[in-house]
């Protein structure tokens, strides 16, 4: 009987052993799943966040370069002025010169009603409520400029109404305004119910100049 | 059988079950044992703090990749300055005043 129950203690000894080695095994099986599970998840995680961050870090990198194109742009606009305002204190013939131009840009582009006003300080209406381009349309247009020019374009105004008449079609009727503008250089022309006119100011045509080059300037830098 | 045949007969009885006894004892006691080791492996494998460390780490070499960049920004924007400075920023100057001028 005490044999029986040595050998009974024996069995139950051992089969306890293997049972908590199978416990220790399970348990070992089971957070090596928990750990394998719980890596992927901070994997996933950490994926997500790294390609977000990065994103976001690119985006500041690529707005720090484009700020600074944009500021780039700026100085050149503020240069370029600065050599605009020295070439009319200068009356440079090369000033005179680009009056008659925008002159006639501004003619034509009224004559086909394409006008615009680009610059905010300047308040003048592109087209009244009561336009309409089928209308017929006054054939009477009037130059405005700066007080300081319009010694220099009452000369000129001859010379440009042959110019204007050399194109085909009828030429429009050319007057000075009596009304002046205070800007840095440049016309504006408008016809006589001002229902179409056009703004070639410098300080317009350096607005259309910057909102065109863009990020195009200093671009491949 | 003799008294003492059936005296020795009764103690190796009692030993007999006091050992199985004991051993019961003890593999209930070991089986406990791992069931508390079995418990501590598990609950060290979902150790929050572990994975949130792990992903502290994993952050840092993020937040390394950042500052590269950020360096790399810093350059080109020193290398860009200087460049403008010189021809482009002329040309830039030129190319508005002809817009300007309607050249």
């Amino acid at each position: 009987m005490g044999f029986l129950n040595e050998m009974e203690a024996k069995e139950v000894v051992e089969e306890s052993l293997e049972q908590s080695q199978k416990i220790i095994k399970d348990a070992e099986q089971e957070a090596a799943r928990v750990r394998e599970h719980k890596t992927r998840e901070i994997q996933d995680i950490f994926q997500e966040r790294e390609t977000s961050e990065l994103e976001s870090a690119k985006l500041g990198q690529k707005r720090k370069i484009s700020a600074l194109r944009t500021e780039l742009l700026e100085q050149a606009i503020c240069e370029a002025t600065a050599k605009l305002e020295r070439m009319i204190r200068e009356k440079s013939s090369q000033y005179e010169k680009s009056l008659d131009k925008l002159i006639i840009e501004a003619v034509e582009a009224v004559e086909k009603a394409e006008c615009f006003v680009p610059d905010e300080d300047i308040t003048y209406a592109v087209m009244g409520d009561s336009y309409n381009p089928c209308d017929v349309q006054s054939n009477e247009l009037e130059i405005l400029a700066n007080s300081r020019d319009h010694e220099f374009l009452q000369k000129e105004l001859p010379e440009l109404r042959k110019k204007l008449q050399k194109r085909k079609g009828k030429p429009p009727t050319l007057k000075l305004s009596e009304e002046t503008l205070t800007c840095l250089g440049g016309i504006i022309v408008q016809d006589k119910d001002k229902k179409r006119i056009f703004n070639n100011t410098f300080e317009a045509r350096l607005a259309k100049t910057k909102q065109e080059l863009g990020n195009k300037i200093f671009s491949d830098l | 059988m003799s008294i003492e045949e059936i005296k020795t007969l009764v103690r190796l009885e009692k030993d007999g079950k006091e050992q199985l006894r004991e051993a019961k004892e003890r593999a209930e006691s070991t089986i406990a044992e791992a069931r508390k080791k079995a418990s501590k492996i598990v609950s060290a494998a979902e150790d929050q703090e572990y994975y949130d460390s792990l992903l502290k780490e994993l952050m840092k070499q993020t937040d390394a990749k950042k500052r590269l960049m950020e360096e790399e920004t810093e350059k080109r924007i020193i290398q860009i300055r200087g460049t403008a400075k010189g021809a482009p920023m002329n040309d830039a100057i030129s190319l508005i005043v002809k817009r300007v001028l309607g050249e």
